[in-house]
C-alpha cells in the first residue's frame, strides 16, 4: 500500500509516498514557502529516485500545493497514493487518537479548528478537497497533542476558574507530539538507551512552528505550547508568551476586536515582526547590512529567538531532573548548528558540553556533545510523515480486518 | 528617624507611619473610595495625626510608593518642581496609579513643603534588564508606541535580598559575584534572577499579572485564551480583566480559598493542586533562572509569605538536580522578613542623611 502523508506547516506542505508495510520511502518532497511572504519565491522540492528537481510555483494555500503536488506525481504512474494520512496539528479534547476520515469528522474538525488558527484552517479545508475531489482515496488524521496526553495535571492546569478548565476544556494540550515521540523513540535506539527510563528534552525547531517537550521515563511531561500552538517559544510569525494583560491592551486599541490582534499575534508576529524582513530565522542570521554587520533590529531578534529557547532549556533540564539527552530536531534544529552553539554554549551546570567541531557535521544522527558531556546532545532527524504513514497503514489494516470478520 | 510612607491606590490609600530606628511602625490604616478631589483632605487628616503620635514632631520625611515608575525613575528620587513632568508620560501605562500620585505629590507640596519626599516604585530595579529579557516576540514599533516592555514589580524586595545576600557572602567567598535567585513570595508572587545586585530575568512582564500565579492573578497563561474568551464567549474587556486577574490564581485552583502561606501548610488536601501549580510553576522559573545565572549561590524568600519558603525548598532539595548543584557548590538559603515599609523606612532615611549632608556642604 502507497501511503501518501501530508503535513502542512503554516508555511509548508511535506509530502513523503510511503510503500507500507516495508517503510520504503518511494518519493517525497516539500511546498516551501506557501503563504507569508520571505525574501524567497515559492517553490517545491521533489525528490523521486535519488534525485531532486525544483519546482517553482506560485501557492497561495495549502490545496493550491497540494493540486500542484499531485500534478508532478501524475507524470509518474508507479506513484498513485492509495491512501493518505493527514497531520492535524490540534485534536482538541474531542479527538485524542488517530482516526479514518469520515463526513462528520470533517465537521468535527471545523468545529475546533479556531483552536490551531495558523495550522488547523489550511489542513481541514485540503483534508475536505482531498474527500470531495479525491474520494476513492481513504485519509487518516494522526493529532499533534495525542503524546501529550501524558501531562500531569499540575503541568497541564492554568490558574483559571473551574468553569473555564472543567467545562470549556481549558488547558494546556502541547503540540508537535508526533514529531517529538518519533525523536525520542529514534534518540533512545542510538543511545541504546531503554525508552521507559529515557529522560530527554527534546528541541523541535521548525522554520514555522517550534516548541520544546519535557520527557520522563519516554513519556511527555510538559510542552511549551498551550492550549494553542501560540504559547511558548518565538516562532516563525507567532509571539509565543505574552503577557495576558498586553492581549488586552491590543484588543482595546483595536476597539474591543479580537480578530485583528490574533491575526496580529499568529501571523504578523515572532521572527517576521521582530525583524521586520523575514519569518525564517535563517534568513536573520544570514542577511546582513551593507557594512557585513548584524544591523540593530536583526541582532535583537536572533538574540531574543536563542534567549526564549535557552530559558525553557533550563526550565526543562530542571524539570526532568536527571537528563540522559538533548534533541535538536526539524529543519532549524537539524541544519543550523549556529543555532545548536548558541542554544547549548554555557550551560555545564546542566552537564552540556558541545563540541564545536562535530557541532558542524550535516550528517544525522548526530551526537554533537564533548566527550565528557554527561548530558548527550543530539541532532534527529524528524519523520513525523513515516510515524504518520505507520499509524494510517495500520488504521486501514485494522478497518479491514474487522470488515472480514463481519 | 519618623517616616511616614503613603501608598496612593486606586481606591485606597494606605499609609503607614514607621519609626526607622525602632523597626517599627508607630500607626497605620488606610482610606478607602479615595478618588483625586479628596487627597488633600484626607492628607491634612493623616498629618495632623502623625504630628500627634509623636508629640507633634511632624514627620522626618514622607515616601510615596507607587509600583509602576517606567523607565522614567531607574531609582528612586527626591520630589522636586521636575518629579511631576517626569510622572505624566507614564499615566497612559498606568493610568488608575499615576494620577493619584501626581494629586498626592500636589496636595504635599502645599500641606508639608519643607519636609524631604521622595517617590520610589517597584519597578526601578528592573529599570536595565538586559534587551533579551525585556522584549516580547513582537513588532519593536509596536512595542515602543505602546510602552511594551517586561518590568519586575517587587523591586525593591529583590534589591534589598540582594543586598543581605551581597554582604553574607562577601565574608565567604570575598571577590566574587554572587548567583541569586530571589522569590517574592507576597500575593503576587515574583522570581528573579540576580548577578551580583543586577537582575538578569524576572517572572513579572509588561504588568504583574504575568508569571508565577498569585492569590487572584492567573499568571502565564498561553495568549490565545484571552482572545479565546472574547471570540468564542463574548466576553467584553471588563469582565475578562476581572476573571484573570481578582477571580483566577490560587483562589481558582483552591475553593473556596487559599493563601501561599496556607498551601503549603502540611496536610491541606483541599489546597493539593494549587500547592503542586505553584510549585512547580515556580520549579520552572527556577530552571530559566539558572540558565542566565549559569550556576547559583544563593535562594532567598521575601515577602509575606517568605516563610513558606521553608517546605518550598525542602520540597525543591529532594530533586536529584539540586541536590548534585548543592553536592558541588552549597546553596545558602535565606529569609528576608522585612515588610515592605521597613525596607522603604531604611532607603528612605539613607536618602534624607545624604540629602541633609549635601544641603549642608551647599551651604
Amino acid at each position: 500500500m502507497i501511503v501518501m502523508v501530508i503535513n502542512c506547516g503554516s508555511s509548508s506542505l511535506k509530502y513523503r509516498l510511503v510503500s507500507m508495510p516495508e517503510e520504503k520511502e518511494l518519493a517525497g518532497g516539500e511546498a516551501q514557502r506557501v503563504g507569508p511572504k520571505t525574501t524567497e519565491p515559492a517553490r517545491i522540492l521533489h525528490r523521486y529516485r535519488g534525485k531532486q528537481s525544483t519546482h517553482l510555483k506560485e501557492m497561495k494555500d495549502h490545496g493550491e500545493a497540494f493540486r500542484e503536488v499531485m500534478n508532478l506525481l501524475g507524470n509518474t504512474p508507479e506513484l498513485r497514493p492509495e491512501a493518505l494520512g493527514h497531520r492535524m496539528v490540534h485534536g482538541g479534547s474531542r479527538f485524542k487518537e488517530a482516526l479514518l476520515v469520515e463526513d462528520d469528522v470533517i465537521r468535527g474538525l471545523e468545529e475546533i479548528q479556531d483552536l490551531a488558527p495558523l495550522h488547523n484552517p489550511p489542513a481541514v479545508s485540503l483534508l475536505k478537497v482531498c474527500h470531495e475531489k479525491y474520494p476513492d482515496l481513504p485519509s487518516s488524521v494522526v493529532f499533534d497533542t495525542s503524546y501529550h496526553s501524558t501531562l500531569p495535571e499540575y503541568a497541564y492546569t492554568y490558574a483559571l476558574p473551574k468553569q473555564m478548565r472543567e467545562q470549556w476544556g481549558i488547558r494546556k494540550y502541547g503540540f508537535h507530539g508526533t514529531s517529538h515521540q518519533f525523536v525520542v523513540e529514534e534518540a533512545a535506539k542510538f543511545l541504546k538507551k531503554p525508552l521507559s527510563r529515557f529522560n530527554v528534552v527534546s528541541c523541535h525547531l521548525g522554520s514555522g512552528g517550534a516548541s520544546l517537550a519535557a520527557i520522563v521515563n519516554g513519556k511527555s511531561v510538559d510542552n511549551t505550547m498551550g492550549y494553542s500552538p501560540l504559547q511558548g517559544l518565538i516562532m516563525s510569525t507567532r509571539s509565543g508568551d505574552l503577557d495576558p494583560a498586553i492581549v488586552m491592551n491590543l484588543m482595546h486599541q483595536n476597539n474591543g476586536n479580537p480578530d485583528p490582534v490574533e491575526k496580529q499575534l499568529n501571523k504578523n508576529s515572532g521572527v517576521l515582526g521582530l525583524s521586520g524582513v523575514s519569518s525564517d530565522i535563517r534568513d536573520v542570521f544570514s542577511l546582513k547590512n551593507k557594512n557585513g554587520e548584524f544591523s540593530e533590529q536583526l541582532n535583537q531578534t536572533a538574540s531574543l529567538y536563542i534567549w526564549r529557547i535557552r530559558k525553557y532549556l533550563g526550565a526543562y533540564l530542571t524539570v526532568v531532573d536527571s537528563a540522559d539527552a538533548v534533541i535538536f530536531t526539524d529543519t532549524i534544529g537539524e541544519t543550523m548548528p549556529l543555532a545548536r552553539w548558541m542554544i547549548c554554549s554555557d550551560m555545564e551546570l546542566f552537564g552540556l558540553k558541545i563540541d564545536p567541531v562535530k557541532n558542524q557535521s550535516q550528517e544525522l544522527p548526530l551526537d554533537c556533545s564533548a566527550e565528557n558531556s554527561p548530558v548527550r546532545i543530539l541532532a534527529i532527524k524528524t519523520n513525523e510523515e513515516l510515524a504518520i504513514a505507520r499509524k494510517t497503514y495500520d488504521l486501514i489494516e485494522n478497518l479491514k480486518q474487522s470488515r472480514r470478520n463481519q | 528617624m519618623n517616616i511616614l510612607i503613603l501608598k496612593p491606590g486606586n481606591y485606597f490609600f494606605d499609609y503607614t507611619y514607621y519609626a526607622s530606628d525602632l523597626r517599627f511602625p508607630i500607626w497605620q490604616g488606610w482610606e478607602k473610595e479615595v478618588d483625586r478631589q479628596s487627597i488633600p483632605r484626607i492628607l491634612e487628616k493623616i498629618l495632623e495625626r502623625c504630628r500627634e503620635k509623636t508629640l507633634y514632631n511632624a514627620p522626618d520625611a514622607i515616601a510615596i510608593y507607587g509600583n509602576y515608575g517606567g523607565e522614567q525613575f531607574p531609582a528612586q528620587s527626591l520630589v522636586d518642581e521636575n518629579t511631576v513632568e517626569r510622572l505624566e508620560p507614564l499615566i497612559p501605562s498606568a493610568p488608575m496609579h499615576i494620577p493619584m500620585m501626581i494629586a498626592t505629590i500636589k496636595a504635599l507640596e502645599t500641606l508639608a513643603p519643607e519636609i524631604p519626599k521622595l517617590v520610589l516604585f517597584g519597578t526601578s530595579f528592573f529599570a536595565d534588564l538586559p534587551k533579551r529579557e525585556i522584549l516580547y516576540g513582537l513588532d519593536p514599533g509596536l512595542m515602543k508606541n505602546h510602552n511594551i516592555r517586561r518590568f519586575g514589580y517587587h523591586g525593591l524586595f529583590h534589591e534589598a535580598c540582594a543586598k543581605k545576600i551581597l554582604r553574607k557572602l562577601k565574608k565567604k567567598s570575598p571577590g566574587k559575584t554572587p548567583r541569586i535567585i530571589s522569590l517574592c513570595l507576597n500575593p503576587r508572587p515574583e522570581l528573579a534572577a540576580i548577578l551580583g545586585n543586577k537582575p538578569r530575568m524576572v517572572t513579572s512582564g509588561a504588568t504583574p499579572l504575568e508569571g508565577l500565579p498569585g492569590h487572584t492573578g492567573c499568571g502565564e497563561i498561553d495568549p490565545a485564551i484571552v482572545l479565546l474568551l472574547s471570540q468564542k464567549h463574548g466576553w467584553g474587556p471588563e469582565q475578562i480583566n476581572k476573571v484573570l486577574t481578582r477571580e483566577s490564581g490560587l483562589f481558582a485552583l483552591a475553593y473556596p480559598s487559599a493563601s501561599i502561606g496556607k498551601i503549603f501548610q502540611p496536610g491541606k488536601q483541599d489546597c493539593k493542586l494549587a500547592r503542586q501549580v505553584l510549585q512547580y510553576r515556580i520549579l520552572l522559573s527556577c530552571g530559566a533562572a539558572l540558565s542566565t545565572l549559569g550556576g547559583l549561590d544563593a535562594i532567598i524568600f521575601s515577602g509575606q509569605f517568605a516563610k513558606a519558603g521553608v517546605p518550598f525548598v525542602k520540597w525543591l532539595f529532594k530533586r536529584k538536580f539540586f541536590q548534585r548543584l548543592n553536592r558541588k557548590n552549597p546553596i545558602e538559603v535565606d529569609f528576608l522578613e522585612d515588610s515592605l515599609e521597613q525596607i522603604i523606612s531604611e532607603k528612605v532615611s539613607a536618602a534624607v542623611i545624604e540629602y541633609e549632608w549635601e544641603k549642608e556642604a551647599v551651604s
